[in-house]
Protein backbone atom coordinates (compact mmCIF):
# COMPACT_ATOMS: atom_id res chain seq x y z
CA UNK A 1 0.00 0.00 0.00
CA UNK A 2 1.47 3.37 -0.99
CA UNK A 3 1.69 6.30 1.41
CA UNK A 4 -0.46 9.45 1.20
CA UNK A 5 2.52 11.40 -0.18
CA UNK A 6 2.80 9.02 -3.13
CA UNK A 7 -0.96 9.23 -3.65
CA UNK A 8 -0.89 13.04 -3.57
CA UNK A 9 2.12 13.16 -5.88
CA UNK A 10 0.43 10.84 -8.36
CA UNK A 11 -2.78 12.91 -8.17
CA UNK A 12 -0.89 16.17 -8.78
CA UNK A 13 1.07 14.65 -11.67
CA UNK A 14 -2.20 13.44 -13.22
CA UNK A 15 -3.95 16.80 -12.85
CA UNK A 16 -1.92 18.54 -15.54
CA UNK A 17 -0.44 16.47 -18.40
CA UNK A 18 3.39 16.41 -18.54
CA UNK A 19 4.84 19.54 -20.18
CA UNK A 20 1.55 21.45 -20.08
CA UNK A 21 2.00 23.33 -16.78
CA UNK A 22 4.37 25.95 -18.25
CA UNK A 23 4.31 25.19 -21.98
CA UNK A 24 6.57 26.85 -24.55
CA UNK A 25 4.45 25.80 -27.52
CA UNK A 26 0.78 26.46 -28.19
CA UNK A 27 -1.69 25.53 -30.95
CA UNK A 28 -1.55 27.80 -34.01
CA UNK A 29 -4.95 29.34 -33.27
CA UNK A 30 -3.58 30.82 -30.00
CA UNK A 31 -1.61 33.27 -32.16
CA UNK A 32 -4.17 36.07 -31.72
CA UNK A 33 -4.30 39.23 -29.61
CA UNK A 34 -7.51 38.08 -27.94
CA UNK A 35 -5.50 35.41 -26.08
CA UNK A 36 -3.26 38.10 -24.57
CA UNK A 37 -5.92 39.48 -22.25
CA UNK A 38 -6.03 36.48 -19.92
CA UNK A 39 -2.34 36.79 -19.14
CA UNK A 40 -2.61 40.60 -18.94
CA UNK A 41 -5.30 40.07 -16.32
CA UNK A 42 -2.98 37.73 -14.41
CA UNK A 43 -0.10 40.22 -14.65
CA UNK A 44 -2.37 42.98 -13.31
CA UNK A 45 -3.39 40.73 -10.41
CA UNK A 46 0.27 40.22 -9.49
CA UNK A 47 0.77 44.02 -9.39
CA UNK A 48 -2.44 44.39 -7.35
CA UNK A 49 -1.21 41.88 -4.77
CA UNK A 50 2.31 43.34 -4.70
CA UNK A 51 1.16 46.93 -4.18
CA UNK A 52 -1.41 45.73 -1.66
CA UNK A 53 1.37 44.08 0.37
CA UNK A 54 3.35 47.34 0.33
CA UNK A 55 0.25 49.26 1.44
CA UNK A 56 -0.18 46.76 4.28
CA UNK A 57 3.32 47.65 5.51
CA UNK A 58 2.59 51.40 5.45
CA UNK A 59 -0.84 51.13 7.02
CA UNK A 60 -4.32 52.13 6.01
CA UNK A 61 -3.81 55.90 6.35
CA UNK A 62 -0.25 55.93 4.94
CA UNK A 63 -1.38 57.26 1.57
CA UNK A 64 -2.91 60.37 3.17
CA UNK A 65 0.40 61.59 4.59
CA UNK A 66 3.17 60.24 2.34
CA UNK A 67 4.00 60.90 -1.30
CA UNK A 68 5.34 57.36 -1.64
CA UNK A 69 2.22 56.02 0.04
CA UNK A 70 0.05 57.99 -2.36
CA UNK A 71 2.02 56.62 -5.32
CA UNK A 72 1.69 53.02 -4.13
CA UNK A 73 -2.02 53.56 -3.43
CA UNK A 74 -2.52 54.94 -6.94
CA UNK A 75 -0.58 52.02 -8.44
CA UNK A 76 -2.85 49.68 -6.48
CA UNK A 77 -5.95 51.46 -7.82
CA UNK A 78 -4.85 51.58 -11.47
CA UNK A 79 -3.64 47.98 -11.51
CA UNK A 80 -7.11 47.05 -10.25
CA UNK A 81 -8.65 49.09 -13.10
CA UNK A 82 -6.47 47.24 -15.61
CA UNK A 83 -7.22 43.94 -13.87
CA UNK A 84 -10.97 44.42 -14.37
CA UNK A 85 -10.74 45.87 -17.88
CA UNK A 86 -8.54 43.02 -19.14
CA UNK A 87 -10.64 40.44 -17.26
CA UNK A 88 -13.85 41.67 -18.92
CA UNK A 89 -12.25 41.66 -22.41
CA UNK A 90 -10.94 38.14 -21.64
CA UNK A 91 -14.52 37.23 -20.63
CA UNK A 92 -15.97 38.65 -23.87
CA UNK A 93 -13.44 36.70 -25.92
CA UNK A 94 -14.13 33.44 -24.10
CA UNK A 95 -17.90 33.98 -24.33
CA UNK A 96 -17.83 34.34 -28.12
CA UNK A 97 -15.46 31.34 -28.38
CA UNK A 98 -17.96 29.29 -26.30
CA UNK A 99 -14.90 28.36 -24.26
CA UNK A 100 -16.83 25.96 -22.02
CA UNK A 101 -16.76 23.34 -24.80
CA UNK A 102 -14.71 20.13 -24.51
CA UNK A 103 -15.15 19.41 -20.76
CA UNK A 104 -14.12 22.97 -19.89
CA UNK A 105 -17.29 23.83 -17.91
CA UNK A 106 -15.40 23.96 -14.62
CA UNK A 107 -12.82 26.31 -16.18
CA UNK A 108 -15.64 28.64 -17.23
CA UNK A 109 -17.30 28.42 -13.78
CA UNK A 110 -14.11 29.10 -11.83
CA UNK A 111 -13.53 32.13 -14.08
CA UNK A 112 -17.04 33.41 -13.36
CA UNK A 113 -16.61 32.89 -9.60
CA UNK A 114 -13.21 34.62 -9.72
CA UNK A 115 -14.90 37.59 -11.42
CA UNK A 116 -17.64 37.83 -8.76
CA UNK A 117 -15.10 37.37 -5.95
CA UNK A 118 -12.94 40.10 -7.44
CA UNK A 119 -15.90 42.49 -7.52
CA UNK A 120 -16.49 41.85 -3.81
CA UNK A 121 -12.81 42.37 -3.06
CA UNK A 122 -12.82 45.65 -4.98
CA UNK A 123 -15.92 46.88 -3.13
CA UNK A 124 -14.28 46.25 0.25
CA UNK A 125 -11.28 48.16 -1.11
CA UNK A 126 -13.50 51.19 -1.73
CA UNK A 127 -14.61 50.87 1.91
CA UNK A 128 -10.98 50.87 3.11
CA UNK A 129 -9.96 54.25 1.71
CA UNK A 130 -10.35 55.95 5.12
CA UNK A 131 -11.93 59.06 3.59
CA UNK A 132 -15.35 60.60 3.04
CA UNK A 133 -15.77 58.60 -0.17
CA UNK A 134 -15.58 55.32 1.73
CA UNK A 135 -18.04 56.67 4.32
CA UNK A 136 -20.48 57.64 1.56
CA UNK A 137 -20.17 54.24 -0.16
CA UNK A 138 -20.68 52.43 3.16
CA UNK A 139 -23.79 54.51 3.84
CA UNK A 140 -25.17 53.62 0.42
CA UNK A 141 -24.25 49.91 0.67
CA UNK A 142 -25.63 49.18 4.14
CA UNK A 143 -29.30 49.40 3.17
CA UNK A 144 -28.94 46.96 0.29
CA UNK A 145 -26.89 44.48 2.30
CA UNK A 146 -29.23 44.74 5.30
CA UNK A 147 -32.16 44.14 2.94
CA UNK A 148 -30.68 40.83 1.81
CA UNK A 149 -29.98 39.83 5.40
CA UNK A 150 -26.20 39.75 5.61
CA UNK A 151 -25.64 43.05 7.42
CA UNK A 152 -25.38 41.29 10.81
CA UNK A 153 -22.08 39.59 9.95
CA UNK A 154 -20.91 41.71 7.03
CA UNK A 155 -21.16 45.28 8.36
CA UNK A 156 -20.01 47.79 5.75
CA UNK A 157 -20.11 50.53 8.41
CA UNK A 158 -17.28 48.76 10.28
CA UNK A 159 -14.03 49.85 8.53
CA UNK A 160 -11.91 47.40 10.53
CA UNK A 161 -14.01 44.43 9.47
CA UNK A 162 -14.09 45.58 5.83
CA UNK A 163 -10.30 46.09 5.81
CA UNK A 164 -9.70 42.57 7.11
CA UNK A 165 -12.07 41.09 4.53
CA UNK A 166 -10.23 43.13 1.89
CA UNK A 167 -6.69 42.11 2.84
CA UNK A 168 -7.18 38.51 4.00
CA UNK A 169 -10.38 36.57 3.34
CA UNK A 170 -11.35 37.83 -0.11
CA UNK A 171 -7.82 37.87 -1.63
CA UNK A 172 -7.34 34.32 -0.30
CA UNK A 173 -10.61 33.26 -1.93
CA UNK A 174 -9.79 34.98 -5.22
CA UNK A 175 -6.22 33.66 -5.16
CA UNK A 176 -7.28 30.03 -4.65
CA UNK A 177 -9.94 30.29 -7.38
CA UNK A 178 -7.52 31.93 -9.83
CA UNK A 179 -4.94 29.18 -9.23
CA UNK A 180 -7.65 26.55 -9.79
CA UNK A 181 -8.71 28.38 -12.96
CA UNK A 182 -5.16 28.41 -14.35
CA UNK A 183 -4.59 24.75 -13.44
CA UNK A 184 -7.82 23.86 -15.26
CA UNK A 185 -6.75 25.89 -18.31
CA UNK A 186 -3.45 24.01 -18.40
CA UNK A 187 -5.19 20.68 -17.74
CA UNK A 188 -7.63 20.97 -20.65
CA UNK A 189 -5.63 23.30 -22.90
CA UNK A 190 -6.87 26.37 -24.74
CA UNK A 191 -10.24 25.83 -26.37
CA UNK A 192 -9.96 25.22 -30.14
CA UNK A 193 -11.95 27.30 -32.66
CA UNK A 194 -15.58 26.25 -33.03
CA UNK A 195 -15.12 24.83 -36.55
CA UNK A 196 -11.82 23.04 -35.82
CA UNK A 197 -11.56 19.25 -35.76
CA UNK A 198 -9.51 18.21 -32.73
CA UNK A 199 -7.28 15.11 -33.00
CA UNK A 200 -8.61 12.27 -30.87
CA UNK A 201 -12.18 13.59 -30.82
CA UNK A 202 -15.12 12.28 -32.89
CA UNK A 203 -14.84 13.31 -36.52
CA UNK A 204 -11.06 13.69 -36.45
CA UNK A 205 -10.48 10.60 -38.60
CA UNK A 206 -12.68 11.87 -41.41
CA UNK A 207 -11.08 13.64 -44.35
CA UNK A 208 -10.25 17.08 -43.06
CA UNK A 209 -8.89 19.91 -45.17
CA UNK A 210 -5.22 20.41 -44.42
CA UNK A 211 -5.53 24.00 -43.09
CA UNK A 212 -8.05 22.91 -40.47
CA UNK A 213 -5.90 19.96 -39.42
CA UNK A 214 -2.89 22.24 -39.21
CA UNK A 215 -4.79 24.53 -36.87
CA UNK A 216 -5.38 21.69 -34.44
CA UNK A 217 -1.80 20.51 -34.11
CA UNK A 218 0.61 22.07 -31.65
CA UNK A 219 3.41 24.23 -32.97
CA UNK B 1 -17.30 69.58 -9.11
CA UNK B 2 -20.14 67.77 -10.83
CA UNK B 3 -19.24 65.28 -13.53
CA UNK B 4 -20.83 65.06 -16.98
CA UNK B 5 -23.52 62.41 -17.43
CA UNK B 6 -25.32 60.84 -20.35
CA UNK B 7 -29.05 60.16 -19.91
CA UNK B 8 -30.69 57.72 -22.32
CA UNK B 9 -34.01 56.34 -21.08
CA UNK B 10 -33.33 54.42 -17.88
CA UNK B 11 -29.59 54.56 -18.58
CA UNK B 12 -27.71 57.16 -16.54
CA UNK B 13 -23.94 56.91 -16.92
CA UNK B 14 -21.00 59.25 -16.44
CA UNK B 15 -19.07 60.28 -19.55
CA UNK B 16 -15.89 58.94 -17.93
CA UNK B 17 -17.38 55.46 -17.48
CA UNK B 18 -18.85 55.55 -20.99
CA UNK B 19 -15.41 56.40 -22.43
CA UNK B 20 -13.80 53.51 -20.51
CA UNK B 21 -16.42 51.07 -21.83
CA UNK B 22 -15.91 52.43 -25.36
CA UNK B 23 -12.14 51.94 -25.10
CA UNK B 24 -12.67 48.36 -23.86
CA UNK B 25 -15.00 47.54 -26.76
CA UNK B 26 -12.48 49.09 -29.19
CA UNK B 27 -9.65 47.01 -27.66
CA UNK B 28 -11.77 43.88 -27.97
CA UNK B 29 -12.51 44.54 -31.65
CA UNK B 30 -8.84 45.34 -32.35
CA UNK B 31 -7.73 42.16 -30.55
CA UNK B 32 -10.04 40.11 -32.78
CA UNK B 33 -9.25 41.87 -36.06
CA UNK B 34 -5.55 42.86 -35.88
CA UNK B 35 -3.14 40.06 -36.92
CA UNK B 36 -0.78 38.80 -34.22
CA UNK B 37 2.84 38.47 -35.33
CA UNK B 38 4.41 36.78 -32.33
CA UNK B 39 7.03 34.02 -32.12
CA UNK B 40 4.27 31.42 -32.38
CA UNK B 41 2.63 32.85 -35.50
CA UNK B 42 2.25 30.56 -38.48
CA UNK B 43 4.74 32.41 -40.70
CA UNK B 44 7.52 32.43 -38.11
CA UNK B 45 7.28 28.87 -36.80
CA UNK B 46 8.48 26.36 -39.34
CA UNK B 47 8.67 23.37 -36.97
Amino acid sequence: MSSWTVGLRTRLARTVPPGELLPDRQPAYVSSWIYVFGVLCLASLIVVIGTGCVLAIGGVTWWHTSGLGHFVNSTHLWSVELFFATMVIHLWGKFFMAAWRGKRALTWMTGAVAFVGSVGTAFTGYLSQTNFDSQWIAGQAKDGLNAVGIGAFFNVLDPGQMLLWHVTLLPLLVGVIVVAHIVLVRRHGVVPPIDAVVPGEPGADAAVPAPVRDLTTTG
Amino acid sequence: MNGSYVDWGVVHISVANLVVIGVMVALFLLAVLVPFHGPGSSDGDAS
